[in-house]
């Protein structure tokens, strides 16, 4: 009998730290994120990002999760389809629980001219708080016009993936 | 018996036609194009591999997201390309065979450092598209951007090697 309590104890105190671990956050595999800009006079965007777990890797702070990021923004301002790709990459920050840090990169380059419109994004989504930010950079050049560099910084809100939208802060 | 005929014949013709919508509504696990043209003479290859991402909302209806990696590299005789690449592409549901993709790569060449931004469309049904480039270069601290027009034609994967 006490061998077997002895036993339970033992199997106990493997599962509990083992269970831990598996309740660590991970990402949702989709992800639904309208970004509200500062200030709010630029392009707001919605993005519908799929997150898959490509691996761990060991890095400076342990072993880390990381995830390939593709998905599509939607972009305010009339463009018709206004859908960019998105492809990045992102991982499950070690020192803050539930803590998503992404980074992706959308182009696009319409054939009406040498116009092009490429946008790089870094965000963090804690999934536990749901509460986040996003900055970035947007690249643009017009049709006879020099390539125009803005930063870019928003919050960022959570929004259904079932009933993705155009950002409702459109200007 | 006739019964039996006239729904096996219904079922038949259910199975097919939601055949060729399921088969032509996916990229090919492999597509392997020529671009022409980039330089003088010189007319690349880009090798995409396709794997499906999963499905995403959006304002169209449901729509495939397939994650790209890939390739893009030069034949013999002409400047020496070779320099991966990745990307994301989808599939509109309303939009019957046309894959719409987006890949980056960027390339040390010649002492110059290149990245290179393509946005295209592949028709995996007629077997047209296009491509749009885009180029920068850095060089003694100037970057020079350069845009390029490409029409893709496919070639076999299997024979994909310099011709």
């Amino acid at each position: 009998m006490k061998q077997k309590i002895f036993v339970l104890i033992v199997l106990a105190l493997f599962l509990v730290p083992a269970a831990e671990t598996v309740a660590a956050p991970k990402p949702p595999s989709n992800i639904c994120l309208e970004l509200i800009p500062v200030p709010p006079s630029a392009i707001p965007f919605v993005m519908s990002l799929v997150v898959k777990s490509v691996g761990a890797m060991a890095m400076a702070d342990g072993p880390t999760g990381f995830y390939a990021v593709n998905g599509a923004m939607l972009l305010a301002g009339g463009m018709d389809p206004p859908m960019f790709h998105m492809t990045g990459a992102g991982h499950m920050d070690k020192n803050t629980e539930g803590l998503f840090h992404f980074s992706v990169v959308s182009g696009l380059q319409p054939f009406s001219g040498n116009n092009f419109l490429i946008i790089y994004i870094e965000g963090n989504w804690n999934v536990v708080t749901k509460t986040g930010n996003a900055s970035g950079r947007i690249s643009s050049k017009e049709q006879g016009s020099p390539i125009e560099d803005h930063n870019y910084d928003s919050s960022v809100l959570e929004v259904p993936c079932k009933n993705l939208h155009l950002p409702s802060n459109t200007p | 018996m006739k019964h039996g005929f006239l729904v096996f014949f219904i079922l038949a013709l259910f199975l097919a036609l939601a055949g060729e919508t399921l088969a032509a509504s996916k990229p090919p696990a492999k597509i392997c194009f020529r671009l022409d043209p980039v330089l003088p003479g010189t007319s690349p290859f880009m090798s995409l591999m396709v794997k499906s991402a999963g499905s995403v909302k959006m304002i169209n209806g449901p729509t495939n997201i397939y994650a790209i990696d890939g390739s893009v590299f030069t034949p013999t005789g002409g400047p020496q390309w070779d320099y991966p690449l990745s990307g994301t592409g989808h599939m509109y549901k309303t939009e019957d065979g046309v894959f719409h993709f987006t890949v980056m790569g960027s390339t040390l060449f010649s002492g110059i450092f290149y990245t290179i931004y393509m946005e295209g469309y592949w028709n995996v049904i007629d077997k047209n598209g296009g491509i749009f480039a885009k180029s920068s270069g850095t060089f003694n601290n100037t970057t020079a951007h350069v845009t390029y027009v490409l029409t893709p034609s496919e070639v076999s994967c299997d024979t994909v090697e310099i011709p």
